[in-house]
């Protein structure tokens, strides 16, 4: 009995250790306020962009949080559509900003801007388009054109003569009515488009005003001429492939979607969707801050950063 | 180790309850402190979460009032403003410094620092707009007063922004916290229910430590009280007292053992010795008994000498041989039988005085008796008392010839074995039944009544019988063998050595 009692002891006292153990774990995992945990980096990177929501800015946000660690920096975004972008130079002078990664619609547009940042050594880095008339140090991006040509080339490849033109689902960083650089995106398109006889960019939907799968839906009601519908972003493409499975309409209609989420690997894989076209955001993000730390570093290094861009077809699965 | 033992094990009673209350009392002080210190560390990291609002909050409210104080100087000058314009100041400037800015991956402490810059860079500007409006530089003035509200609507943003983001992670927070409380709340509450169980343990494992050995021995006395003095030891180690205890009680109980064995042992041999006694007195009272019926047959054993010494002297002068011998034998036999019965005689003397007897009883009987002696020379020097087989030959002729009508047989033979003489006496009488028989062999000689009637010495059986034991101290030194109608036969079995 009494060793009985004795091992009882040693048992509850094991016990005891172990819960105390769990417990004490379980508060620490807890660490509410993650700030203890932090690093305090060197540099300090802010990034304006005027598509914060958008799927693009989202991943290229991701390939530049996955190179903060690699290059000891902090950064930070600013929403360029929530606040002016006089403020936000302010706010980026006055905070002691080391170097600005601009992703905006159109950089060319914010070049008084550039060069204002510039006198007050702050390094600029362009990413996805440049502003080549301005004082930027770097542009890092996808040629957009080249991007519109191979889109427009896989498009009329899945074309016929039943079938003979080309669809576009813009996606929401693109506005109705907004002019457009002839060497951007939708340049490349029609450029590509108009070396052929047959077939034309018959139909530009705006899926920031309109959502895809009423313009999907448009289009197989009033656009038979249609084959092929180029969306440049992938949020947009999966709704449209959503609709053709709805209607039955897979094959009918195909698509080409930009991007590379899960959801686009299983259209394609499933033969929804016929191409996409990847332009890496995550390492345009990547690359913007490497390049940046290279300027502060002092490095010389080349202007012009070309991302390429990788095609997927079914096939090559 | 043996530090350990004597602390926990062999230590004093004393010692050992402090001991154990200090132990109760850590466990309880350790399982309720840690119980607090992770209560306090969850609330301090809730307190956490409101912190920087708090600090933000405070300095959004003294940036209203410094703006106003600042514009109050500018359009008045007066010096209470100023004063309260940098109250104020020093406020902000000690709220900014409390705020947690660093440059750090953490998105917050970035805000934090970037709220910080701008605040700071919001109080130059301030200062500035002074230092321009006493320089009466107006066109500065309104342009850092410009400047000010500017900063004070990015500090504005940059809060909102950071409240937005600090609500929705506390949102988060809160939601992991109130999951993980239920299960940190369920752990503390075992821990100290465990630590309650284990404070029973000790509290029941102390008190058997401290009472066992008190029952142990409350037992063992209980057991000495009615009689079961050979105690057990009781196993373990206890406390110091208890360890006394068993030892004085081990060593009283030993004693008293030890006390009652001399006495047993000591009333042993009193018994011994009274029974010795009392064999001595029966012995002396046989003795005595045998002198009286001796004393009765010795009428005047003088006059009886001196006669019978005239009468064979007469028998021979008259010229009767046969009547002289007859009265040499009867004298020889009256001279043996009235001497002390105490005294040690030889087998030799004694088988003599068969003869003397065997002599006289031959004129009596004539050729219907027969006596032969078969007589070992080498045993006839072994002592015993007198007059032992003369009886015996009596109680053959009274008791094995009485209804005999044959020729009576007595073979009487001496032989020496080893280191004892064996005398047998065989007579070809009645015999003796079987329960007879035992009843001899086993010394009783009173439950049948022997007959001493007729008997020249009055001797009985017993009387031999008991003087042969006493003076041999030996059972078996007489024993009877018989077959009805057949034989009786007496073997005395004598030391040679007496």
């Amino acid at each position: 009995m009494k060793y009985i009692i004795q091992l009882i002891e040693v048992f509850i006292i094991i016990l005891i250790i172990t819960l105390s153990v769990y417990a004490y774990n379980q508060v620490e995992a807890l660490n509410i306020m993650k700030r203890n945990a932090s690093v305090e980096r060197q540099y300090h990177v802010a990034l304006i962009s005027d598509t914060v929501d958008s799927y693009g800015t989202d991943q290229f946000v991701q390939g530049i949080q996955g190179s903060l660690k690699d290059f000891d920096t902090v950064f930070e975004t600013y929403d360029a559509q929530s606040e002016s972008v006089e403020a936000i130079f302010d706010m980026i002078k006055l905070t002691d900003v080391d170097g600005v990664i601009l992703k905006l619609d159109q950089n060319a547009a914010a070049a008084p801007w550039i060069d204002q940042l510039k006198s007050e050594d702050i390094f600029v880095v362009t990413a996805g388009n440049d502003a080549p008339n301005t004082g930027r140090d770097v542009y890092v991006g996808t040629n957009k054109y080249n991007m519109g040509r191979q889109a427009a080339k896989i498009a009329l490849s899945l074309t016929s003569k039943q079938q003979p033109d080309v669809g576009i689902v813009l996606g929401p960083e693109y506005e109705q009515g907004e002019t457009f650089s002839p060497n951007n995106f939708l340049g490349g398109i029609y450029d590509t488009v108009g070396e052929v006889d047959e077939g034309a960019v018959a139909y530009v939907g705006y899926a920031k005003q309109i959502r895809a799968e009423i313009i999907i839906d448009d289009v197989l009601k009033n656009y038979p001429n249609i084959a092929v519908v180029i969306c440049t972003d992938p949020v947009d493409a999966v709704r449209a492939a959503r609709v053709l499975v709805d209607k039955n309409k897979v094959g009918v209609l195909k698509i080409i979607a930009g991007g590379d989420t899960p959801e686009l690997d299983d259209s394609l894989d499933q033969g929804i969707i016929s191409a996409t076209l990847i332009e890496d955001y995550q390492q345009l993000g990547y690359m913007s801050i490497a390049y940046l730390n290279q300027l502060l570093n002092g490095e010389e290094i080349t202007s012009y950063v070309n991302i390429p861009i990788e095609i997927r077809l079914p096939d090559a699965e | 180790m043996e530090k350990f033992k004597q602390l926990f094990i062999y230590n004093t009673l004393k010692r050992k309850v402090f001991t154990f209350i200090i132990v109760v009392l850590t466990c309880f002080v350790t399982g309720f402190t840690f119980t607090f210190y992770m209560t306090s560390r969850i609330n301090n990291q809730i307190n956490d979460m409101f912190t920087t609002s708090i600090v933000l909050d405070k300095m959004m409210q003294q940036m209203t009032a410094f703006e106003t104080t600042l514009e109050d100087y500018l359009s008045t000058k007066s010096s209470d403003s100023l004063v309260n314009y940098l109250d104020i100041k020093e406020t902000l400037i000690t709220l900014n410094e409390q705020l947690d800015a660093v440059k750090s991956d953490n998105s917050t402490q970035l805000q934090l620092y970037d709220i910080h810059l701008i605040v700071e860079a919001y109080l130059k500007t301030a200062d500035a707009s002074i230092d321009y409006k006493r320089a009466r530089n107006t066109e500065r003035y309104l342009e850092t007063l410009a400047t000010l509200k500017d900063y004070s609507s990015y500090i504005n943003t940059k809060v909102t922004h950071l409240e937005t983001e600090e609500f929705q992670s506390n949102l988060e927070n809160y939601l992991a916290l109130t999951d993980k409380m239920k299960v940190i709340q369920l752990t503390l509450m075992i821990i100290v229910v465990l630590i309650i169980v284990l404070s029973f343990t000790f509290v029941y494992s102390f008190s058997t430590n401290v009472t066992q050995p008190i029952e142990e021995l409350s037992r063992r006395a209980d057991a000495i009280s009615r009689g079961q003095y050979n105690v057990k030891k009781i196993h373990g180690h206890h406390f110091q007292e208890a360890e006394v205890l068993k030892t004085a009680f081990y060593d009283m109980a030993h004693n008293i053992n030890q006390y009652i064995n001399e006495l047993e042992g000591k009333v042993e041999t009193e018994n011994k010795l009274r029974i010795s006694e009392t064999e001595k007195l029966k012995m002396q009272n046989l003795l005595r008994q045998a002198e009286i019926m001796a004393l009765q047959s010795q009428i005047n054993p003088h006059f009886l000498f001196n006669t019978l010494n005239a009468g064979m002297q007469l028998a021979y002068i008259e010229g009767a041989d046969r009547t002289a011998a007859f009265l040499d034998h009867l004298g020889k036999l009256f001279r043996y039988n009235i001497q002390r019965l105490d005294k040690l005689v030889t087998l030799g003397d004694e088988i003599d005085n068969a003869k003397n007897y065997y002599a006289l009883m031959k004129v009596r009987f004539g050729e219907s008796l027969h006596m032969q002696f078969e007589v070992d020379e080498q045993a006839c020097s072994a002592g015993m008392p007198p007059i032992i087989l003369q009886p015996i030959i009596e109680n053959a002729l009274i008791h094995g010839f009485e209804q005999k009508t044959t020729e009576g047989r007595i073979d009487i033979a001496v032989r020496r074995d080893g280191d004892f003489a064996v005398i047998t006496i065989e007579d070809n009488g009645e015999g003796m039944d079987a329960s007879t028989l035992a009843l001899l062999n086993s010394g009783d000689f009173h439950k049948k009544p022997i007959k001493t009637k007729g008997h020249t010495t009055g001797l009985g059986l017993e009387n031999v019988y008991e003087r042969l034991r006493q003076s041999f101290e030996l059972h078996d030194v007489m024993r009877f063998e018989s077959e009805k109608n057949c034989f009786t036969r007496v073997i005395i079995k004598i030391p040679m050595e007496a």
